[in-house]
């Protein structure tokens, strides 16, 4: 037990104390934010002016009259991306991106100060199309027979003409607004007021209580049904493999460069593999706890902590575990089978098509958690603790305590099962140097006595 | 040398094969305490298979070992071990390095420093030990792994080619310490496939062949067994020798000027020679035994093929 912890220690000091973790678990995710949002903020792109003419041919007077209002500089509208603290989380998500897209949009929208919207007969459409070409007006709009027509079923077109070097801003904006001012004169010709029926139009909120099938309710939450379960997965997922990676390299490392078996000459190939099993276990606590921290602080500003309870917590870090357990012994069986990494990556490759089946199975699993294909993957290892992990966070009620107690016996076993034959691999492939064992090979390294 | 009778390594009737090649076949051996006994063998004799099933990191199919009078991996602690395949985790310092060697045989932290200074000392390299291990030369490397293998005093040393890759220089360094280690009553196993290194070290001898035991006794007593006399002749001219009676077989070696006359058991040494340099002009004349090269030849040429 004791050169079991020596081993462990020294793995973990000898990853999480370098430069190469730091930098690949803190400088590098805290890089990637700085620079999203250092882009977000300097990085604005130029755009030049929407200015001189838009003519406009067989349009209504409604028509232009509304053109010309959508086109015409917004008024300034105070700019805010702190969400109301007082709503659900739902609410808080959707509007925050609500006002980042309106204030992604109000950026990106050409200066139409210098605008002028000029109606025009079809008599002098060539014309204006040479102005247009030359530079010399902003833009060519033909309103083709009935679009206005609020009695049509035919949706109609307007054809519009913009200079050879018009940005795409500009294209966007009057297209938008060519198609707005078309409703809005339809729907006055019906006698309505736009602004009315677009208040109308507005969507109510919702807000969907699940009932407790012994009492109770709890908010439903859009949130908690898609992000959190993904969340998880998404974690364990990262956690463990990143862990079973470094437990992977570990092993090619000693046995690449010959230390292996000054290694195995101090302790058996079993406390080694434990030792290494251990420390890198740690490794992934380490980060998961960092992510986890990060979360934390997410959930606690959407003030959406209470998604979580407590025991899905203890189970997820149980599942965990097992998680880990299975992903390392498939690594260190790797890691002990190959000489060095290309060998790795042609093996690495049929075990990422097992382990990216919990991504496969993330729909159909959060969208039915107590489904078929959900209870039945919970048993099929080495995806199951990874589809445990999903329908715990997924499922509106708690599993089924018998069903929880089987899923952790039965992956337990399998986890221990697969440590036992990693062990034996790992214990013969150590040694070996030379071609890469075919999967007969390796069955018996695991029959070896 | 102790008196414990116990023998350091014990193995019996042990076999290992690897596929259809048998590595190691059905052979016995015993390793007396205080013993520099040297593994020897060609290339692919089962020299290491043997080391590895003593350092219990693979097992023997059949038979059993045991080690310092327990099952081998018990007695992890108590061994030292300079394997074949040299390799230590290149960007380590050889100080972390000895520190975690030495605490998985068992030492504290302490300890394991202090030994680690006072053996890269000894092996004149007490500047490598803050540096990373990447940063030494293959010889420098070589010493520091033979440090790992000693550094927790342990009462049963196996190096396995020691040698390999030391220039002359530090190669004699070595084979200093480990005859220092012997004179401490340390039991030593040294193998190797340059038999004359063998002669020089060691007092007992394990010969081995196609994971075969051809011979296992002390040097002296082999010597005995194998006593022939041989009188080497460095001609000045060249040119063969007349008939000198007492001789059983000449070999002539370097173009006619070496030769080398195979005595019978009976005939005087000394009338030989005198005869030898009657018959034509020499360089030299001396009067040698066979070495253990030249044993070892004998015997596995008096092998029948497998």
């Amino acid at each position: 037990m004791k050169k079991l912890l020596i081993v462990a220690m020294r793995e973990f000091r000898h990853t999480v104390l370098t430069k190469a973790f730091f930098v690949g678990s803190v400088v590098v995710p805290v890089l990637i934010v700085l620079v999203s949002i250092g882009a977000g903020m300097f990085l604005k792109p130029n755009i030049p002016p929407l200015q001189g003419t838009l003519a406009v041919v067989d349009g209504s007077d409604a028509f232009v009259q509304n053109l010309q209002s959508e086109l015409a500089p917004p008024a300034a509208t105070p700019k805010t991306m702190v969400p109301n603290l007082d709503g659900s989380p739902d609410d808080m998500v959707k509007e925050v991106i609500e006002q980042s897209e309106a204030a992604k949009a109000a950026e990106n929208r050409p200066d139409t100060s210098d605008l002028q919207i000029e109606p025009h007969s079809a008599d002098d459409i060539e014309a204006l199309k040479v102005a247009v070409r030359a530079g010399e007006a902003a833009g060519l709009m033909v309103v083709e027979s009935g679009t206005l027509d609020p009695n049509t079923a035919d949706r109609g077109n307007i054809a519009i003409w913009v200079a050879p070097k018009a940005p795409p801003s500009h294209l966007e904006l009057i297209e938008d607004g060519a198609a707005r001012a078309a409703v809005d004169a339809r729907l006055q010709g019906l006698g309505l007021e736009p602004d009315a029926v677009r208040a109308a139009m507005k969507w109510p909120g919702t807000n969907v209580m699940r009932l407790g099938s012994s009492g109770g309710e709890k908010k439903e939450s859009e949130a908690a049904r898609m992000l959190i379960p993904m969340g998880f997965m998404m974690l364990l997922w990262v956690v463990t493999f990143t862990g079973g990676n470094y437990l992977m390299m570990s092993t090619i490392e000693e046995k690449s460069t010959r230390a292996m078996e000054v290694l195995l000459s101090a302790i058996s190939p079993t406390q080694l593999l434990a030792g290494k099993i251990v420390g890198f276990a740690a490794v992934s606590a380490v980060m998961l706890g960092m992510y986890i921290i990060v979360a934390a602080v997410v959930m606690t500003v959407f003030a959406a902590l209470d998604l979580v309870t407590p025991g899905d917590l203890v189970l997820a870090g149980v599942f965990f575990v097992l998680a880990y357990l299975m992903v390392a012994a498939i690594m260190a069986g790797i890691g002990s089978a190959v000489n060095d990494i290309t060998e790795a990556q042609s093996l690495m490759g049929p075990a990422m098509v097992i382990l990216i089946l919990p991504m496969l199975l993330m729909p159909v699993v959060t969208e039915d958690p107590n489904g078929t294909v959900a209870v039945v993957a919970s048993f099929v290892p080495p995806v199951a603790p990874f589809v445990m992990v999903l329908r715990i966070a997924a499922s509106p009620e708690p599993l089924p305590a018998l069903e929880l107690v089987a899923a952790i016996i039965w992956i337990a076993a399998c986890a221990a099962a697969m440590i036992w034959a990693a062990g034996r691999v790992f214990r013969v492939g150590v040694l070996m140097q030379g071609k890469p064992p075919s999967p007969l090979e390796l069955i018996r390294w695991i029959r070896y006595r | 040398m102790t008196s414990d009778p116990t023998p350091t390594i014990s193995m019996r009737g042990v076999t290992k094969r690897f596929g259809d090649v048998t590595a190691v076949d059905a052979f016995d051996l015993d390793v007396p305490p205080g013993c520099l006994i040297g593994f020897l063998g060609p290339n692919g004799a089962g020299k290491s298979t043997t080391i590895r099933m003593i350092m219990s990191i693979i097992y023997a199919d059949h038979g059993d070992v045991r080690v310092l009078g327990r099952s081998a991996l018990d007695a992890k602690d108590r061994i030292g071990y300079l394997p074949e395949e040299r390799g230590l985790y290149r960007r380590m310092r050889v100080r972390t390095l000895l520190r975690y060697i030495g605490r998985l045989k068992g030492m504290s932290t302490s300890d394991a420093d202090g030994a680690a200074a006072v053996w890269m000392d000894r092996l004149e390299l007490p500047e490598a030990l803050p540096r990373r291990c990447e940063e030494l030369s293959k010889g420098q490397q070589q010493k520091v792994q033979f440090a790992a293998s000693v550094l927790h005093e342990p009462e049963l040393i196996v190096l396995d080619e020691p040698f390999s890759g030391l220039d002359p220089v530090n190669a004699t360094l070595l084979s200093s310490v480990i005859r220092q280690l012997h004179d401490d009553g340390r039991t030593i196993v040294f193998s190797t496939h340059v038999l004359h290194q063998a002669e020089q070290l060691c007092d007992r001898i394990f010969l081995i062949d196609r994971g075969t035991k051809l011979l296992d006794d002390d040097l002296n007593a082999i010597r005995e067994r194998f006593r022939e006399r041989i009188v080497t002749v460095d001609l000045r001219d060249g040119g063969p020798l007349p008939t000198i009676p007492g001789v059983d077989r000449v070999d002539q070696r370097d173009e006619d000027r070496q030769v080398e006359l195979h005595l019978s058991d009976q005939c005087d040494e000394r009338a030989v020679m005198r005869a030898v340099l009657d018959a034509a002009p020499v360089r030299s004349v001396a009067l040698r035994e066979p070495t253990l090269e030249e044993i070892f030849t004998k015997l596995v040429q008096e092998r029948p093929a497998s």
